[in-house]
């Protein structure tokens, strides 16, 4: 008789803190459980708490497989898209996070792991390795990434200049980009303060664009990059933010928060 | 205090407390003196050391988790026995169909659901439902291939990793439950450290060598000696036993842990992992430690259900 053959989870022999920064995640029903709990949860919490307002939800591909792109100055920023997203996609939606941040511990790995469903991306390194990763979760897994191409979040709120990765990704593909604007998550959750203001968030998505006729070379990644961040640009000056300045929140006056926490 | 923690009144519940605290702090202070002499720098020595850590840890749990009462008791062993079933799925690549998984994870919910409410005809029957639930899982995706695997698998999972184990929840419906519950799980550990004991003292044959080399014989009739000493200690807290329910105790303790932990290593032979997991540092996963509860569990519960006059609700 033919002997079975297994195939273990290549993490079984890993501590849990190093199991959670393994990318792709293996299937667990426990961890999806778990995450389609906190997801609920925090879905009523930016309701009732920020008031969370999202327009645009009809631009999300049907399919699932697409990037979100959005500006980012706010740990809400992340949860404020997932929760634009309908409940049965946060399984194969993966926020593409700071591997040095959001997995520099147990319970950071954990957190991230397993409720933010992140993909830890090595922005130290200078190969592509993390950029395969997430060109892996979109081609084989056709899954959705939320992308925040600045890299880290603004400090003052300024939409700062893309970072190439997303134009890396979609030059002469078909992948679908679509387009984000937050506003108002930057006053309720600045970086380097600890507890949110229940001040009032608002998300709103842009239409999809693909980028299969730019070629993929340095020029190329280079155009798609300038185009998605004039894309987010666009949807903040739609909302009458000039420059996604201060991000202000819907009919508060921008500047008044100019003051700029930092860490 | 007593309606959290409902336990604490029984008697029985304050002898084992005491019972396992003493031995944990001579076991500890045993080997803080080897620590401390020229053995200390041996590997074994401290190996020792790490597994006697983590039982500073599930020592304290167990009694928790008994001292709770009743309903947390049966909670928390199906939490266990859901965390045996991820194990096992993980060590077997069951994990990647989730269909599977799903459909044990449930009925091992709905077994000791019926543990907490009481109904022992669901509970003994869950099997034929289960197993059936899992055989029909094929054909309502028309799927074939390897699915003979995934079923078999599943079977294992739900019937010796849900299954045997909701026995120990069950227990809890019976009057004494937490004298028999805390006979059964030290006894059960006792064992297991025994033969682990005595194998590395006095170790020569190896009892199982290909499946589990550091079995022994010599381990095997150590354990055996520790087992029926504890059980000859304790008789006076197992309430309804004749002499013959004694010797039958050791019997399942000692023999059901041995059959349990080969149980268990050939599993991870076959598939090629050496630990079931990283859960218990010095010990593995869940399963490398409870590999002998599956066994000895079921075994005592029958035993008391059908020798024991009483005691059961129903």
């Amino acid at each position: 008789m033919k002997a079975w053959t297994y195939r273990p989870d290549p993490t079984l022999g890993l501590s849990l803190a190093e199991q959670l920064t393994v990318f792709p995640r293996a299937s667990d029903p426990a961890q999806s459980v778990l995450r389609l709990v906190w997801n609920l949860s925090v879905r009523v919490w930016l309701r009732l708490y920020f008031r969370l307002r999202v327009a645009g939800r009809e631009h999300l591909p049907a399919d699932g497989r697409f990037v979100l792109v959005a500006n980012h100055s706010s740990h809400l920023d992340a949860v404020g898209l997932a929760a634009a997203l309908p409940l049965s996609a946060v399984d194969r939606t993966f926020a593409v996070a700071a591997r040095d941040y959001f997995f520099s511990s147990l319970w950071r790995s954990l957190f991230s792991a397993v409720f933010l469903n992140a993909l830890p991306f090595d922005r130290k390194a200078r190969d592509r390795s993390s950029l395969e990763l997430c060109a892996d979760v979109l081609r084989v897994g056709r899954g959705a990434l939320i992308m925040f191409p600045e890299g880290t979040r603004s400090l003052d709120g300024r939409i700062q200049a893309f970072k190439r990765g997303i134009g890396i990704l979609a030059a002469g593909t078909d992948l679908p980009v679509v387009p984000a604007f937050i506003e108002g998550a930057r006053r309720a959750w600045p970086k380097g303060s600890r507890f949110p203001r229940p001040l009032r968030v608002r998300v709103t998505i842009g239409a999809p664009r693909t980028f299969a006729d730019v070629p993929a070379d340095r020029n190329g990644q280079v155009h798609v990059t300038a185009e998605v961040e004039r894309a987010v640009r666009a949807l903040a000056e739609g909302r009458g933010v000039e420059d996604g300045a201060a991000a202000a929140a819907p009919g508060q006056a921008i500047g008044r928060d100019a003051v700029g926490r930092t860490e | 205090m007593s309606t959290w923690f409902p336990s604490v009144a029984d008697p029985a519940y304050l002898f084992y407390l005491r019972v396992v605290a003493v031995v944990l702090v001579v076991y500890g202070l045993v080997l803080l003196a080897l620590k401390l002499s020229p053995l200390g720098e041996r590997d074994a020595v401290h190996k020792t050391w790490i597994a006697y850590r983590a039982w500073l840890v599930m020592g304290p749990l167990i009694f928790l988790s008994v001292g709770l009462g009743r309903r947390p008791f049966i909670a928390l062993v199906g939490l266990l026995a859901l965390l045996f079933v991820r194990e096992f799925s993980r060590a077997t690549g069951l994990y990647e169909d989730r269909a599977f998984v799903l459909v044990v994870c449930l009925w091992v919910i709905a077994l000791f659901w019926s543990a907490l409410i009481g109904r022992y005809g669901f509970f003994v029957a869950m099997p034929v439902y289960g197993i059936l639930t899992l055989f029909m899982l094929p054909s309502f995706r028309d799927q074939y291939e390897g699915m003979i695997q995934r079923v078999g698998l599943s079977v294992v999972a739900l019937v010796y990793l849900g299954w045997m184990p909701a026995h120990l929840a069950f227990l809890a419906n019976h009057r004494d439950w937490i004298a028999y519950a805390l006979f059964l799980i030290v006894g059960t550990e006792l064992n297991d450290a025994a033969a682990y004991l005595a194998g590395r003292l006095f170790g020569r044959h190896k009892l199982m060598p290909r499946i589990s080399p550091n079995k022994t014989v010599e381990g095997a009739i150590g354990s055996l000696a520790v087992v029926a000493a504890f059980t000859w200690g304790v008789r006076g807290w197992l309430p309804g036993f004749t002499p013959a329910l004694l010797v039958a105790s050791v019997l399942i303790l000692c023999f059901g842990g041995i059959l349990g932990d080969l149980a268990i290593s050939f599993v991870k032979r076959d598939v090629g992992v050496k630990d079931m997991g990283t859960l218990i540092p010095g010990h593995g996963g869940l399963l490398d430690r409870c590999d002998s509860l599956l066994v000895t569990a079921p075994l005592f519960f029958h035993m008391i259900r059908y020798f024991v006059r009483g005691g059961f609700a129903a």
